[in-house]
């Protein structure tokens, strides 16, 4: 599963009224997930301790860099916040429920 | 002739004027839109978040006792700061979260009880770079919103 790709489709996904977030931030976001991905993938591979707590920032971080990134296209008219905080969220979920 | 000259200087100095109302008016709006932006899709955000960072930064406050860095009146200082912390957050007040000094007091203690968690073996340092990434996100999301509603 391509971690990146899926995210962003999401996120495409999430209402159809991510347009004016635009190309670039949505593909921020995407690799952002993918990143919290392959930490998941090390820590479940080294048998690193602390995974719960791992999945609890990385759902955390995923909100919080979301509406950081949200913030910064905030001028942009129609933004719809909703669609890419959840979006990030419900794939967070699914993401790390794989883990 | 002379009359007819400052007519026009005074209709371009209302043009002028006009303008540039119209245009502060224009970015105050702007602003209030921008700042609701933000507040609808950070508040939401620093509140997921803050458990788990106030869970950071007790760890840190603890460590600072133990190891005699803090005093317990500045322990309980900053725990009822961080007591503030939470109401703020949670009633989405940006005036609330403006008093409280998290990037340069309260935050070193939540990066600090990462670290302790790391030495002591509870986390590894893959899980403690996701932790003290979430203490960076989150104070990039306090940040931004002390910077709004003023």
């Amino acid at each position: 599963m391509n971690i990146a790709h899926e995210f962003e489709t999401m996120l495409k996904e999430a209402g159809g009224r991510l347009g004016d977030l635009g190309e670039e931030k949505r593909k921020e976001m995407a690799q952002y997930a993918a990143g919290r991905a392959e930490r998941a993938a090390t820590i479940i591979d080294g048998n690193e301790p602390g995974l719960d707590e791992f999945l609890t920032a990385a759902r955390d971080n995923l909100a919080l860099k979301g509406g950081l990134v949200i913030g910064e296209g905030a001028d942009a008219a129609g933004v719809e916040w909703r669609g890419l905080l959840y979006g990030a969220l419900r794939f967070a979920a699914l993401a790390l429920a794989g883990a | 002739m002379k009359q007819l000259y400052s007519f026009f200087a005074i209709a371009i100095a209302l043009v002028l004027f006009a303008t540039m109302f119209a245009g502060s008016s224009s970015c105050v709006a702007s602003k209030e839109k921008s700042d609701q932006v933000k507040q609808a899709a950070q508040f939401p955000a620093a509140m997921l978040a803050w458990p788990g960072v106030r869970g950071d930064y007790d760890r840190g406050l603890a460590d600072g006792v133990t190891k005699g860095d803090l005093t317990p009146l500045a322990h309980d200082k900053l725990i009822a700061t961080a007591d503030q912390m939470s109401v703020a957050i949670n009633a989405k007040d940006p005036s609330a979260l403006r008093a409280i000094p998290w990037t340069l007091i309260m935050r070193p203690w939540a990066d600090r009880g990462v670290n302790v968690k790391l030495s002591d073996g509870t986390i590894g340092p893959t899980v403690a770079a996701e932790l003290l990434e979430r203490v960076a996100n989150f104070t990039a999301t306090i940040e931004s919103l002390q910077g709004t509603g003023l």
